[in-house]
């Protein structure tokens, strides 16, 4: 991992109502062009622009149901290289 | 006894300890004749026959783990006479060790002359009489006799305390211009004070094979106590089989008469810390005054320093957690029906003016650093997504501590105080409560979120099972909800909601499984944000039981 190479994580559980908050901060994130994930080590800043490779996927297995939505794209600068993933889970 | 096993030992292994206790024991005595009068021929003696005793602690070992491998699953009997086998060898074996490092330690006594002010008769006295009961003890299963060799140690620790301190008056006065070797004659006496503790381990294995638990002689004693002021059996007549340990750190066991285990004689002994078991035998003459027949009868009640021990009435049924695991979905329901009428009948009864305050976060925060020693990945500073904020569970817990404060059930009851699902008993209907040292006038809410994440945390994950326990969730919150309602109680989904956090969160502290405690600990902070989001007033809050649900 070089200096600059960040992770940012957050895992919990949630029902939909503030799903849908966090979701539309991601809205908002890519309408503006730049989102902002903060923890105590540090701040990424991503900045989808241009094309975005887009997946979904959805699965539902033994009564597990899991969505994974993943985005991302090359920076124009070797600044950072952005990758964003959601992932869904409903058991 | 399995039969086969049984015949080996009496062909092969019974022959080989006695040899050991002989052979030990002539190490002793040399050692005693070479401290009278030190010979070439008692050195080369003893030091010789150190490796023969030595050969035959390993020829017993070898066989005791092959007979162990061939025990049929469940005699019981036979693995601990094992046990008591290995045991009594290892201790022989560093008895006969003793004896050549006392021979070692005379090499620096120049002044042997010395050595005849000193007595040490007294101590292989005692040592010799411990391994002359050892056989008798162990092949006749005499508890009594193994008494005896317990307690030369307790002689050998007096004769012992006084030969310390005649060597520091020696050594303080002047008279110790031998310093070398008063200080090696008390390192031949620390040996001998340490055959004592050898012949305590060896007396305490056969007490522990013959009533089929381990146990100290401390333990013996508080139970021999107990059962005499009880009018009981004799302590060497029973059996011991565990039933527990709790978390408080006491022990428990079930007694039994050894001749006749399963007779209705059966006891309950119980030994710890005297503060918890004191508290819980007060606690339990409240619930005989409040709700009779819901706590069991003591028998007696013994203490001895900072220890005690209390003697119970056996009650037969299944724990709640017994009838969800084993008896099936029907079983459970009908037995926690059983628990809400005892509950209702409780709370009803008992029942006082006078608002009571769980302070749940208060709790939470003060085992907070439990749950992150054994998980230190819990631990999450605060982050954003965006404009989202997302706050740490400690920042949770700050946030909430005037609610916390602020909140009160308007009426108090008597409440267990550890209301898990292992410490209720149901028997045909009828329901007991034990393990009482928490009870007092309190929040009923407090029993109520302690037995529903004590029923999710069940770690059973069979589906039919998960559905009971599903069920008993769901039914015993609509239970207590139902209750609080017509008690006039309008803020018990938020209190409700603050219990669950807390003790959702803390049984990290006992899951050692990372994903069952993280699954745990982000449940208990999805309630938490669910509160702190809250707008409303407090009575406006409401909780649904899907939060307990997988």
């Amino acid at each position: 991992m070089s200096d600059r190479d960040r992770q940012f994580q957050h895992e919990s559980l949630q029902d939909s109502r503030a799903l849908a908050e966090y979701l539309k901060a991601l809205i908002q994130g890519f309408e503006s062009g730049t989102l902002r994930l903060r923890d105590p080590e540090g701040e990424i800043e991503l900045e989808p622009r241009g094309l975005v490779s887009f997946e979904v996927r959805a699965t539902q297995k033994r009564g597990r149901s899991k969505l994974h939505l993943r985005f991302s794209w090359k920076e124009d600068s070797p600044r950072v290289a952005g990758t964003l993933e959601i992932e869904g889970d409903d058991s | 006894m399995t039969k086969a096993v049984m015949m080996k030992v009496s062909d092969g292994l019974d022959e080989n300890i006695r040899f050991l206790i002989y052979e030990v024991k002539k190490q002793v005595v040399r050692t005693r004749s070479f401290l009278q009068q030190p010979t070439e021929k008692l050195h080369d003696s003893v030091l010789s026959k150190d490796d023969y005793i030595d050969n035959l602690k390993s020829i017993i070992e070898r066989k005791c783990f092959t007979l162990a491998s061939q025990v049929e699953p469940g005699d019981q009997v036979t693995v601990d006479l094992l046990k008591a086998f290995d045991v009594i060898t290892v201790n022989l074996e560093r008895i006969s060790d003793f004896c050549e490092n006392i021979i070692d330690q005379t090499e620096h006594i120049v002044e042997k002359e010395l050595m005849k002010e000193f007595s040490f008769g007294p101590y292989f006295e005692q040592v010799v009489f411990g391994l002359d009961h050892i056989e008798r003890a162990l092949f006749s299963r005499q508890v009594p006799t193994a008494l005896k060799i317990c307690r030369a140690e307790d002689t050998l620790d007096q004769l012992y305390g006084r030969s310390f301190h005649d060597i520091i008056r020696r050594l303080k006065t002047g008279e110790g211009e031998n310093v070398e070797a008063l200080i090696t004659l008390l390192f031949i006496f620390r040996y001998l004070e340490r055959m004592g503790d050898s012949l305590l381990n060896i007396g305490e294995a056969i007490i522990s094979a013959c009533m089929g638990e381990r146990i100290k002689i401390s333990r013996f004693t508080a139970l021999e106590d107990s059962l005499d002021a009880a009018d009981l059996q004799d302590a060497a007549d029973v059996a011991l089989r565990p039933v527990g340990e709790t978390k408080s750190g006491c022990r428990i066991s079930r007694v039994s008469e050894r001749s006749s285990p399963d007779t209705e004689k059966n006891v309950i002994f119980k030994e710890g810390r005297l503060h918890k078991l004191d508290d819980e035998r007060r606690s339990i003459e409240r619930w005989h005054q409040l709700m009779p027949g819901v706590a069991p009868q003591i028998h007696s009640f013994h203490s001895q320093g900072d220890n005690g021990s209390i003697l119970f009435e056996y009650l037969p049924g299944k724990t709640f957690e017994e009838l969800t695991l084993q008896g099936g979905a029907e079983a459970a329901s009908r037995g926690l029906r059983s628990i809400c009428d005892t509950v209702t009948e409780l709370w009803e009864k008992t029942r006082k003016e006078d608002p009571a305050s769980p302070r749940f976060m208060k709790q939470l925060r003060s085992r907070l650093h439990d749950v992150y020693d054994l998980h230190p990945e819990f631990r999450k500073q605060a982050s954003s997504i965006g404009d989202v904020d997302l706050k740490s569970f400690e920042e949770l817990v700050h946030a909430l501590a005037d609610l916390d404060e602020e909140l009160a059930a308007p009426f108090s009851v008597f409440i267990h105080g550890d209301f898990n699902v292992d410490n209720v008993i149901l028997n045909n209907g009828a329901v007991h409560f034990i393990d009482l040292h928490r009870s007092k006038m309190a929040d009923y809410v407090q029993d109520v979120s302690v037995f529903l994440v004590s029923n999710h945390r069940l770690q059973v994950f069979d589906a039919p099972v998960r559905r009971t326990i599903h069920r008993t969730i769901a039914t015993f919150f609509e239970f207590s909800r139902g209750f609080a309602h017509r008690a006039g109680d309008s803020t018990f989904d938020a209190r409700l909601a603050l219990g669950l956090a807390r003790s959702l969160a803390t049984s990290g502290r006992f899951v050692l499984d990372p994903g069952f405690a993280k699954s745990m600990f982000l449940r208990s902070q999805y309630l938490l944000e669910q509160l702190a989001r809250h707008k409303g007033k407090p009575e406006e809050f409401r909780l649904s039981p899907e939060v307990l649900f997988d």
